[in-house]
């Protein structure tokens, strides 16, 4: 999947939920430009608002994403409000 | 393949037609491997084989810009060339393999002779397109009806009437492209899925746990072509 150069990050899901609201992310998306990282999440957010109907997150606004570098190492935190602004 | 015997074939449509219409594709039938991402046709371009698989799991797969979205699922029970037998040579959809394994493959020109020799063969193959016709308008209601959850075990329950065993072997991006959401999308479901004990899911690992709950949770989404095909085929009117 790709060159060992080019930096992955996975997008690990905050959603309202009773036990363990946290969807992780194993597999990753690569991106070829670290600056580009806020915008690939939020248009993934974006995405899932507009395309993705799910019974357990009848509001995606209430969701975060959590993104990780490759190191572990938390690199963004971002509401899915933000996605609108 | 001069010894291939209709009883040891485990293509269902293969098995279930007459011995006598078995006996005239015989001679053109030869084995073929399955690989993970082979392409068994080409959109808009001639299909020269058709494919009869034995074990793994076929894609047909709608291209547009916006990205590939899966439109219908064949495996064992069926056959990949369900144009020729109605009489075209291309279609607009790829057809390729996302779940490996190996078949039987028949040359075009051989097919069209055959169902041009028995009406019973061609008959056998047009009860099957219409059944495959039936599940591509059930992936349509579910599509358009059902939320990502129930189509997730929609999908899943696809692919395990397809494979041995209860293991699915696939990535979370590949799902994402057949149920057309983003992966993050396809990770939060499998994880509720998981966590309702419908499912194991660990990396691009899942294993089916509680069937019957999948298929509540798929609902009239499932059930309806998998009746029908049975109907068609398994000795219906």
């Amino acid at each position: 999947m790709g060159g060992h150069n080019v930096p992955r990050y996975f997008l690990h899901l905050r959603y309202p939920a009773p036990i363990n609201g946290y969807a992780q992310d194993d597999e990753g998306d690569e991106l070829p430009d670290p600056s580009q990282l806020r915008e690939h999440v939020l248009e993934t957010a974006r995405d899932l608002i507009r395309h993705a109907r799910m019974s357990t997150i009848p509001n995606w606004f209430v969701c975060t994403f959590e993104v990780t570098d490759e190191a572990g190492d938390t690199v963004l935190i971002l509401p899915f409000t933000e996605a609108v602004e | 393949m001069a010894h291939l015997q209709q009883t040891s074939t485990r293509n269902k449509l293969l098995a279930s037609m007459s011995p006598e219409d078995f006996a005239i594709l015989q001679p053109d039938l030869e084995p073929v491997e399955l690989e993970v991402r082979k392409v068994l046709i080409e959109p808009n371009k001639r299909i020269d084989y058709a494919y009869f698989p034995e074990a793994g799991v076929s894609s047909i797969i709608n291209n547009s810009h916006d990205g590939k979205i899966e439109v219908g699922i064949i495996g064992r029970e069926g056959f990949v060339g369900i144009p020729v037998v109605l009489g075209t040579d291309r279609n607009p959809f790829e057809y390729f393999i996302q779940i490996p394994g190996h078949g039987l493959r028949i040359s075009t020109e051989a097919l069209n002779r055959a169902i041009d020799q028995s009406r019973s063969l061609h008959r056998h193959f047009l009860r099957y397109a219409q059944a495959k016709s039936v599940q591509a308008s059930e992936t349509a209601f579910a599509n358009a009806n059902n939320n990502v959850e129930s189509r997730l075990a929609r999908w899943i329950l696809m692919c395990h009437d397809r494979v041995d065993g209860d293991e699915i072997q696939l990535t979370h991006e590949f799902m994402a492209m057949m149920l057309g959401v983003r992966r993050p999308g396809v990770t939060t479901a499998l994880h509720v899925l998981e966590g309702n004990g419908l499912i194991w899911a660990k990396r691009s690992l899942v294993t089916v746990r509680d069937r019957e709950k999948l298929e509540e949770l798929a609902d009239d989404a499932y059930g309806v072509s998998h009746a029908e095909y049975e109907r068609l085929m398994n000795g219906g009117t």
